[in-house]
């Protein structure tokens, strides 16, 4: 039965969509031909593949998902959207990218013709760049960053099933490319939000990332469903996120991105992210998972030039049947470079959370410092954690550490604060957010951080007692 | 205001506290003294409503209320405070959120308003003159890298905010220089009134000597084997532990 459906969703979506692209360009149609033919060669994974040891997907390949049909349903409002997306308090500090189903919705967006001088203020910088929908670049033929960038940087997802099945389904997403010495002020949100289906659903966005010299950019990513505000609950059938996001960082370049997880409980999301870093290169990422019920975030950073800069930051926050694994891949290849690394978890309930975190040195990159932290926080019997991290060195003059704890609320932090008159309950949400804070608090744009920090205390057990924590800091 | 009577308390399966009898009016200052071992913590604990201490026999009347039926909590809205021999580290909580949850839950707990952002910083502003707290430190996560002296004077600090009715200092005069321990006394000395009591645990009598009490017990074997004035504690100092041990021992025998 199960058995039937597998690969076939996937084979006969690309046989349909084949039929019915003509925008295509030759390179971009070899693409999708090599993934899916590399797809069919391997199959989903199971439990033997060490990559997948701890997520099993054989609830996801038994699905029969169904591509949302183009015009399907009814456009939300912008106060929908606004209800369901981090930025909403602050919009005008945002550039907008709303994605319905996967597809780019032009009217909720505030992009223009497709490039920055639409999309807001930057300062330097000779040409406009591109800031457009996917989906709008190839139906008019193509760029010519598309042909240098897409599916350039993602050597480490080659045997990725999922990253291969976004390659070859694509259908929309967003392609920012920054010219060089080109500082955007405002930041991007791309936020991508799907309604309710009366049938099992699947997008694949993707995300074209490219920076070129000196150019700076922050990027925030956020994945959510329509309906009431925050509340992580699905109604309605299963779907499935696919999403993958490749970022080419070139010489003395900065990239701020942040990823939001708030889909609904019964989702299937699946991530991957490949960046590349040139020389003097900064990454800093940040991936908070707060909603789904089967997550899967891989990252893979190529630190392919001297002296570069990487930071990977994580925060998961599951509780009832959630099961969110993050992956994480840092590769030093050059010498010089540094990368910091700090993915925390919170599981409550029977929730399960699995952390690998891979450091790769190659024996070229001397002078490597690499520092790794995983810090997770169990509320119940039940919760599982799964922490690996991984360290592969091949240089003999590096700084590499690592550590990985899992622990439960301090019982002398708590005792303490009962002795000051803060009841149990609220003691132990304190000591909650206060676990997540590191992550929460490290977020740059203000607004943002305070929409996060609501969100994660609507996640709390009491969410009442903590309204106004954090506040009285500023 | 509290009356202990006959108090037997245990951790896991070690008797500790075995017959304490102690009563303080509305006011007073005591001091427990005793040799390390003897229970003195061990009480203070059983007073906050430390899950780990298990009261075996005896109670603790506190206010008119059966104190031993109160959930930790539901003691320090009561107007019970306790500043810990360890003062804990909680990284993450900011000094000023905290205290501003203990100053709301008291006040919750008595049925009053909650404290506005601008009473309850000038609050913290007129506290902190008062025990010269570093302002630095409302910023900083609760007792989070403070060196052993900022944590004991943040003690102080806590309990001039929360203002109880019965305080209890567990060894609050351990690690302090002279200057330190002089800040802290002073501090309590200010607070002392006719409507708060104070229970003071030490091990040594220096603090004594700048907080004067109005009564000395000797803990031993977790029992009062003797009470008197404040020149108990002088002679505490001058004889040693060890006399008021060869004491008990000749009683008993």
């Amino acid at each position: 039965m199960g058995a039937v459906i597998e690969k076939d969703v996937y084979l006969s979506r690309f046989a349909e969509l084949e039929q019915s692209r003509n925008g295509d360009t030759e390179m971009m149609a070899e693409i999708r031909r090599r993934a899916i033919g590399r797809f069919e060669k391997l199959g989903f994974p199971t439990l033997r593949h060490e990559d997948w040891k701890y997520t099993n997907v054989a609830a996801l390949k038994n699905v029969r998902f169904r591509a949302v049909a183009t015009g399907h349903g009814a456009i939300p409002s912008s106060e929908e959207v606004a209800s369901c997306s981090v930025t909403s308090r602050d919009s005008e500090a945002f550039t907008r990218l709303v994605f319905i189903d996967g597809r780019f919705e032009a009217s909720l967006s505030d992009v223009g013709s497709g490039s920055w001088t639409d999309g807001g203020p930057s300062t330097g910088g000779a040409t406009a760049g591109t800031l457009d929908s996917l989906a709008r670049i190839l139906s008019n033929g193509g760029s010519a960053v598309l042909k240098d960038h897409l599916g350039q940087h993602l050597g480490a997802y080659d045997d990725h099933p999922f990253a291969l099945i976004n390659s070859a389904l694509f259908e929309d997403g967003a392609v920012l490319h920054v010219p060089e010495g080109t500082v955007i002020d405002r930041p991007v949100h791309l936020v991508f939000l799907r309604t309710e289906s009366s049938e099992p659903t699947m997008t694949h966005p993707r995300i074209l990332i490219v920076l070129e010299a000196a150019a700076q950019l922050t990027v925030v990513e956020e994945y959510s469903d329509l309906g009431p505000a925050g509340s992580m609950r699905s109604t309605g059938q299963v779907r499935f996120t696919n999403s993958l996001t490749e970022a080419s960082i070139a010489e003395s370049a900065v990239l701020d991105h942040y990823r939001f997880l708030r889909e609904g409980d019964n989702s299937f999301h699946i991530s991957a992210m490949g960046t590349r870093q040139a020389k003097s290169s900064t990454l800093r990422s940040t991936s908070i998972s707060l909603g789904g019920g089967l997550v899967r975030n891989d990252v893979t950073a190529l630190l392919a030039g001297v002296g570069c800069e990487c930071t990977l930051n994580g925060l998961v926050v599951a509780r009832e049947k959630q099961h969110v694994d993050n992956h994480t891949k840092i590769v030093h290849s050059e010498p010089g470079s540094k990368s910091w690394e700090v993915y925390k978890a919170v599981l409550g309930d029977n929730a399960t959370g699995v952390f690998n975190g891979k450091i790769y040195v190659d024996q070229k990159a001397q002078k490597t410092d690499a520092k790794q932290t995983n810090k997770s926080l169990l509320l119940s019997e039940k919760a599982v954690m799964n922490s690996k991290p991984e360290l592969e060195i091949y240089a003999d003059d590096v700084k590499c550490t690592h550590g990985a704890t899992v622990g439960q609320l301090d019982r002398d932090a708590m005792f303490y604060m009962q002795t000051r008159g803060i009841d149990e309950e609220t003691a132990r949400n304190m000591l909650t957010y206060a676990f997540s804070s590191e992550i929460v608090e490290q977020i740059a744009i203000d607004s943002l951080r305070d929409a996060v920090r609501t969100l994660l205390i609507s996640r709390l057990p009491q969410q009442t007692s903590l309204r106004d924590v954090g506040r009285d800091e500023r | 205001m509290l009356e202990i009577k006959n108090l037997h308390a245990k951790v896991e399966d070690t008797p500790v506290l075995n017959g304490i009898d102690l009563q303080i009016q509305e006011g007073e200052v005591h001091a427990l003294m005793g040799p390390n071992g003897s229970g003195k913590s061990t009480l203070a604990k059983v007073l906050a409503g430390h899950e780990d201490y298990e009261v075996t026999a005896g109670e603790i009347r506190y206010k008119d209320k059966n104190l031993l039926e109160l959930e930790p909590a539901e003691r320090a809205c009561e107007g019970l405070f306790m500043a810990f021999q360890y003062p804990v580290e909680i990284p993450g909580v900011s000094m000023t959120y905290f205290l501003k949850a203990a100053v709301n839950a008291a006040r919750k707990y008595r049925g009053e308003k909650e404290m506005d952002a601008i009473d309850f910083l000038s609050l913290l502003k007129e506290k902190g003159d008062f025990v010269e707290m570093d302002k630095a430190l409302l910023n900083r996560s609760v007792n989070d890298g403070f060196s052993g002296g900022e944590k004991k004077r943040c003690e102080v600090f806590q309990l001039a905010v929360l203002e109880p009715q019965l305080a209890v200092l567990d060894e609050t005069d351990s690690g302090l220089d002279i200057d330190a321990l002089k800040i802290v006394s002073d501090g309590v000395n200010a607070l002392r009134s006719q409507k708060r009591s104070f229970l003071i645990i030490t091990h040594y009598q220096r603090l004594l000597e700048y907080v004067v009490p109005d009564f000395v017990h000797v803990l031993y074997k977790g029992r009062i084997i003797k009470s008197g004035g404040k020149e108990l504690a002088r002679k505490l100092e001058e004889k040693g532990y060890a006399w008021i041990e060869e004491q008990a021992v000749g009683s008993a025998g």
